[in-house]
């Protein structure tokens, strides 16, 4: 039986009444699991870095579990790859779709994956100096990618940018790229040149290009979102980490189903252990 | 078994992004622009192609570009010299302003070329060299 340090973080709205019966619920199944540990809770007011990191303390390998949404994730990413830590991820609520490309559900069930402690190891994004696990995004842009300072790729009549590692989570439409290939992938979806309306032929195809890294050029500051986090400025740099975060995952992950991430999504067990 | 006997450390899933790299219609390309694998090309390319696979340009893609592939099939415009190591199908539909240098290839009626075109091995071996 595996009995690892756990290290659970609280986001700020599981006190809130709704969530009392769901999270005694998930603390009872844990507790069923044997999982067991110190529990942190995020405030408006205190540095998520500064609480993670003096509970980690002295505690090589700690497991820390993520309990919320993926907006608890998102608070917590940026320095997780620092640590020497093993990420697990509970979500509670909406939106969720980080648990969704990691195979796990929400509730009682992301206990059981936690439970079964499926580790894989993925890379990370770093635009500056921020980590992203899932992309970077830049809704509606006329931005410039520079891709290995060989060549320039741009949308004529601007567009959208994302760069995914793990995958798409702003779109509203999951997609997922490969967070294991050491690659990011350039996501660009013009949009339609107003002046031949006309002619509008529907949606605009999207490009896709793999990047071992690169750069965002504008000529005016953007806003970069980050894990949903923004950032604004003129120049970003674009690059990824091969192999950096231990993350607990589902058995059942998304992957692609077709070549690239076009071929829409299916759930395959990624660790090669699921009862057929 | 355990639930909790588990404790794998997994980083063996394959990478699954043998997927084709495409410049969509609408999206512009400026530089030495290589690939690995197949790529497909609908959007305006200036510089340099160079793939490692097939290289599919679309009818709507417009290339300033020295182009060089493994295979290709052409079905777009470009104006610059192309090079491909094996089969070159050059569909109805292309224009092609430049030479063109290949070990096969195909034209389809209708293709408009202006250039010189050198086919066969000893072609692509010379300009290997």
């Amino acid at each position: 039986m595996h009995k690892g340090n756990y290290i659970f973080i609280y986001d700020e709205f599981l006190s809130d009444k709704k969530y009392e019966r769901l999270l005694s619920n998930v603390e009872q199944r844990l507790a069923t699991l044997d999982i067991q540990g110190r529990i942190g809770r995020l405030t408006l007011f205190r540095n998520p870095k500064d609480l993670v990191e003096g509970m980690i303390k002295g505690q090589v390998g700690s497991t820390v579990v993520i309990v919320g949404n993926d907006r608890t994730l998102e608070r917590v990413m940026w320095f997780l790859p620092d640590l020497d830590v093993i990420v697990g991820y509970i979500p509670m609520c909406a939106p969720q779709d980080m648990g969704k490309l990691l195979g796990i559900s929400q509730g009682v069930e992301a206990c059981d994956v936690l439970g079964a402690r499926s580790i894989e190891i993925l890379d990370i994004g770093k635009l500056d100096d921020r980590y992203f696990l899932t992309e970077v995004c830049l809704p509606r842009t006329s931005a410039v990618v520079e891709i290995e300072g060989k060549y320039r790729v741009s949308a004529k009549f601007g567009g959208s940018i994302s760069i995914r590692n793990l995958g798409n989570v702003s779109s509203g439409a999951l997609g997922l790229s490969d967070a294991k290939d050491g690659l990011l992938e350039v996501v660009i979806k013009p949009q339609t040149n107003s002046k031949s309306r006309f002619w509008n032929r529907g949606e605009m195809p999207e490009t896709r290009i793999l990047m071992r890294g690169g750069s965002i050029l504008s000529q005016e500051p953007v806003d970069v979102l980050a894990d949903n986090f923004s950032v604004n400025g003129k120049k970003f740099q674009l690059d990824i980490l091969k192999a950096r975060l231990r993350v607990i995952t589902g058995r059942r992950r998304l992957v692609s189903a077709g070549s690239g991430s076009t071929g829409g999504l299916k759930p395959i067990d990624v660790h090669g252990t699921l009862s057929k | 078994m355990s639930l909790f006997s588990n404790n794998r450390l997994d980083n063996s899933m394959p990478s699954h992004h043998e997927g084709t790299t495409i410049i969509a219609r609408g999206v512009r390309v400026e530089g030495d622009f290589i690939a690995q694998g197949d790529v497909t090309i609908e959007g305006d390319v200036t510089g340099h192609v160079t793939a490692e696979g097939t290289l599919h340009i679309g009818a709507e893609a417009k290339l300033k570009a020295e182009v060089s592939a493994d295979d290709a099939i052409i079905a777009g415009s470009i104006v610059g010299s192309v090079i491909v190591k094996k089969r070159l199908e050059i569909k109805s539909t292309a224009r092609i302003s430049g030479d063109v240098t290949c070990e096969t290839v195909t034209v389809e009626a209708g293709a408009m070329m202006d250039g010189k075109i050198s086919v066969g091995a000893t072609a692509t071996e010379r300009v290997a060299e």
